[in-house]
């Protein structure tokens, strides 16, 4: 007889998915916020229920989805990884659209904003089966269900910039995953298996098969460029600072702080347990991810520092944040693996802050975006410039704070011994010019905001009214909580290393 | 009071594009600057956009036309590897395959043994495949229907004229044919349906064909005689219904196959029509989640409404 609690993740797929409908109905957008938020908060407490099981325990479990095992049905796997991703996931969309909720109001026709939640509900079902999926094409299918919520997110705010944002975002993400499935189905094809527990023996046959390196390679590749092209991994990254820096608040902080990570997180499946790191490595894959890994935590940081639009410049920050996560996936090492895991977390709540904190600074500026009318903006809303002081020197990388805590594991899993010597040099390198260009460009926003300016003044030389905006109690909480959770994440940084790297172990 | 060197240094460092420093810019100078939500995107480079356009956009083909090209040969010298279409010992016809086949009558009930595989052993994708529909639909909806930012007062009186001229104008023939024909083709529809666990066909197939007609329907009788059966509650209730019916069906048959509990739908004789345990049901709701869909589709399209 099975535990109760291994119910818990098809429940949350289920509760999402099924929200998500049940929305149709709702033609009141304040009535359907409220759905998706208790949807939102009901996933947490479940997700948070399986990853309290799984890592007291120790364990991980399969949950076949229906009377079939694999290889013949569809399986979810869950483990502490999987759970822990999946709460915070929750967690940065409830604060998401907790701190959005004005400009959404906004932004978005009365008469669509149903529809707009309908998108995070199915967006929330679709990251919930990409890391509990134990299957490849069940990855495969949510990764679609992703593509159209993430580009109906960017859309809904109805202006021509969005819409030229959305398009060139839904061709890159088409191609992503079309060649994604171009790899699944060539791996299907030399295996004849669809599930993961029944890949890996098959794969690690073919690895004895010298004949077979070659198509392997191929076909990993191809899975690993699908999912970066989505992921936004340098040099695929070109739709990112247009779909984050246009569409509302709340979706650049969901786009950014969640949907990348979704598809990063089956590709950490699909190296652990499909392949082996090892594996990967052998193939030569792992190098080039690493490799343009680095390419990206720089170039994303040369054009943020160029950039003088506040939401833009946090979405070239994304492309250079995203780089960290693949230089550590691309060391192929469990270390590096912790360390690509823990910068998912840190970059899940550090950047939904920015953005959302951002927000409320371009309010309190009459909705100006350049940085430069941006500046005394913290004085206006005060909530605001705190999470953007926290987020930026997060990200700059000061110690106590989530980014310190990322450099210094990458760093450390870079050192270890079996890496080779041009790949430490090269990572080391990479975070250290990083953390200085990053420095470079927060450091100054970071001393405008707080810049008290007698009479702060528009382009049109209009004073803004020191207290014309309340950001209003929701605004404050989410940003506080996501604050609060940055320096924790800064301060337990090595009891919650170990529990991470414990869940890689159980991959 | 003088401000010192390293003071001002650091001011201007702070400041980036400030207005106060020697050299002020444009928007400053500029009494109306560039609204951030007209301006042109920017996407890339401008260093790249500048240097020329020509010169640099036949660069760009060329570079898409190389990447193509390296994709292609990659994808045929990987070809070769691949095992031959159909062989016997190829690696998809395994255990999971043979069950499939073997046993899939038996444990499932639908003569269709491809329905077997997508309603019942891997359900949960067919599931998440009508949720992406579901979702195409509402994405469709969410871009197009009619509203104040994309839709002026002058499309809106366009659009009545152009209907009011369709009124006037009728093709007879279509409109003839399709009264014989409608009720033939929307019984063959159901008939593919209700007949998806048994013979070919299914949800998806007969969905479309219905889809198709009530599209026929539109173009022969006009918009308003469809909306008098088919508005925007009724296609709001069957689509939601029909989601909400496979979603509790897929969901009790998961529940109870992974914590082992009896499944109680009977799974009835193999090759009557009511047989199979849910497929049938499924087949149904996923039928009218498809016409539902394809309809929406193709009026949003034309007319930004149902």
């Amino acid at each position: 007889m099975r535990m109760f609690y291994e119910n818990f993740p098809f429940f949350c797929v289920f509760l999402a998915l099924l929200s998500g409908i049940l929305t149709t109905l709702v033609r009141d957008g304040k009535k359907a916020r409220a759905v998706t938020l208790a949807m939102l908060l009901c996933a947490a407490v479940l997700n948070g229920a399986v990853f309290l099981e799984t890592s007291l325990r120790n364990v991980n479990f399969t949950y076949a989805m229906g009377a079939f095992p694999a290889p013949w049905g569809n399986e979810l796997r869950a483990g502490p990884v999987e759970s822990m991703l999946c709460t915070v996931f929750c967690l940065v969309m409830l604060f998401s659209l907790m701190g959005g909720g004005k400009d959404l109001e906004e932004d978005i026709l009365p008469e669509k904003q149903n529809l707009y939640y309908i998108m995070m509900d199915l967006l929330a079902a679709s990251l919930f089966a990409l890391s509990y999926t134990n299957d490849m094409f069940t990855g495969y299918v949510f990764i679609e269900i992703n593509t159209i919520a993430a580009c109906s997110i960017v859309m809904a705010r109805d202006c021509g910039q969005t819409i030229l944002a959305t398009i060139r975002y839904l061709i890159m993400s088409l191609v992503g995953s079309g060649v994604f499935l171009f790899g699944v189905s060539m791996l299907y094809t030399i295996t004849g298996h669809l599930l993961m527990p029944s890949l890996y023996p098959a794969v690690t046959a073919l690895f004895d098969n010298d004949s077979l390196h070659y198509p392997l390679a191929v076909l990993s590749g191809m899975m690993c460029v699908g999912l970066a092209v989505k992921s936004a991994l340098f040099p695929f990254h070109t739709w990112l600072p247009t779909a984050h820096g246009s569409a509302t608040t709340a979706s650049s902080a969901v786009l950014s702080g969640v949907v990348l990570k979704g598809y990063i997180i089956l590709l950490i499946k699909i190296m652990c347990r499909v392949f082996t790191p090892e594996e990967i490595g052998s193939l030569g894959v792992g190098s080039v991810l690493f490799v343009l890994g680095a390419c990206a935590m720089i170039y994303g940081s040369v054009w943020a520092v160029r950039e003088t639009h506040a939401k833009r410049m946090i979405a070239y920050s994304s492309v250079a944040q995203v780089g960290y996560i693949y230089l550590g996936l691309g060391l192929c090492t469990p270390a590096g693996i912790t360390a690509a895991i823990f910068q998912i977390v840190a970059h899940a709540f550090t950047k939904p802050l920015l953005f959302i904190a951002t927000g409320g600074l371009i309010r309190a500026s009459g909705h100006q975006k350049k940085l430069y009318y941006l500046r005394g903006a913290a004085w206006r809303n005060v909530a605001a410039g705190l999470g953007f002081t926290v987020g930026g020197l997060s990200m700059v990388g000061l110690p106590l704070l989530a980014g310190f805590v990322t450099k210094l594991v990458l760093g450390q899993a870079a050192l270890a011994e079996e890496i080779p010597q041009w790949q430490m040099i090269t990572a080391l390198a990479a975070i250290a010019v990083s953390s200085l260009l990053n420095a470079w460009y927060y450091l100054p926003v970071i001393l405008q905001i707080w810049k008290k300016e007698p009479e702060p003044r528009g382009p049109e030389g209009e004073v803004y009214d020191e207290h014309k905006e309340n950001p209003g109690l929701s605004f404050r909480t989410a940003v506080l909580c996501m604050s609060i959770v940055v320096v924790l994440l800064g301060c337990l940084a090595r009891p919650f290393v170990q529990l991470i790297a414990r869940g890689v172990a159980l991959l | 009071m003088k401000k010192p060197l390293w003071y001002e240094k650091l001011e201007r460092w702070v400041e980036g594009d400030s207005p106060a420093l020697p050299e002020p810019l444009a928007h400053v100078e500029n009494p109306e600057p560039v609204k951030e939500e007209e301006a042109p995107v920017q996407h890339g480079p401008s260093l790249l956009r500048s240097a020329g356009g020509t010169a640099m956009n036949r660069l760009t083909t060329a570079f898409g036309i190389l990447c193509c090209a390296i994709f292609a040969l990659l994808m045929l010298t990987t070809v070769a590897y691949l095992p031959r279409f159909g062989d016997a010992d190829n690696a998809p016809e395994n255990e999971t395959s043979r069950r499939y086949i073997e046993q899939g009558l038996e444990e499932v009930g639908a003569t269709n043994l491809v329905t077997n595989i997508i309603l019942v052993y891997r359900g949960f994708d067919t599931y998440g495949e009508s949720c992406v529909l579901f979702l195409g639909a509402t994405a469709v909806i969410m871009l197009l229907e009619a509203d104040r930012k994309n839709t002026s007062q002058k499309d809106r009186l366009a659009l009545r004229r152009s209907d009011a001229l369709d009124e006037e104008e009728r093709n007879q023939i279509l409109g003839h044919i399709t009264t014989v024909l409608m009720p033939v083709i929307f019984l063959y529809g159901l008939y593919i349906l209700c007949n998806g666990h048994l013979s070919p066909g299914g949800g998806f197939a007969g969905g479309s064909i219905l889809g198709g007609a009530l599209i026929l329907c539109e173009n022969a009788f006009g918009a308003r005689r469809v909306q008098s059966f088919f508005n925007h509650k009724v296609y709001h209730i069957i689509k939601v219904g029909a989601l909400i019916l496979y979603a509790v069906l897929i969901c009790y048959t998961i529940y109870v196959g992974a914590n082992g509990l009896p499944n109680l739908i009977p799974l009835g004789t193999p090759g009557s029509i009511l047989s199979a345990g849910i497929i049938l049901p499924i087949n149904v709701a996923v039928g009218l989640e498809v016409a539902c869909t394809m309809y929406a589709f193709y009026t949003y399209f034309g007319r930004g409404d149902l």
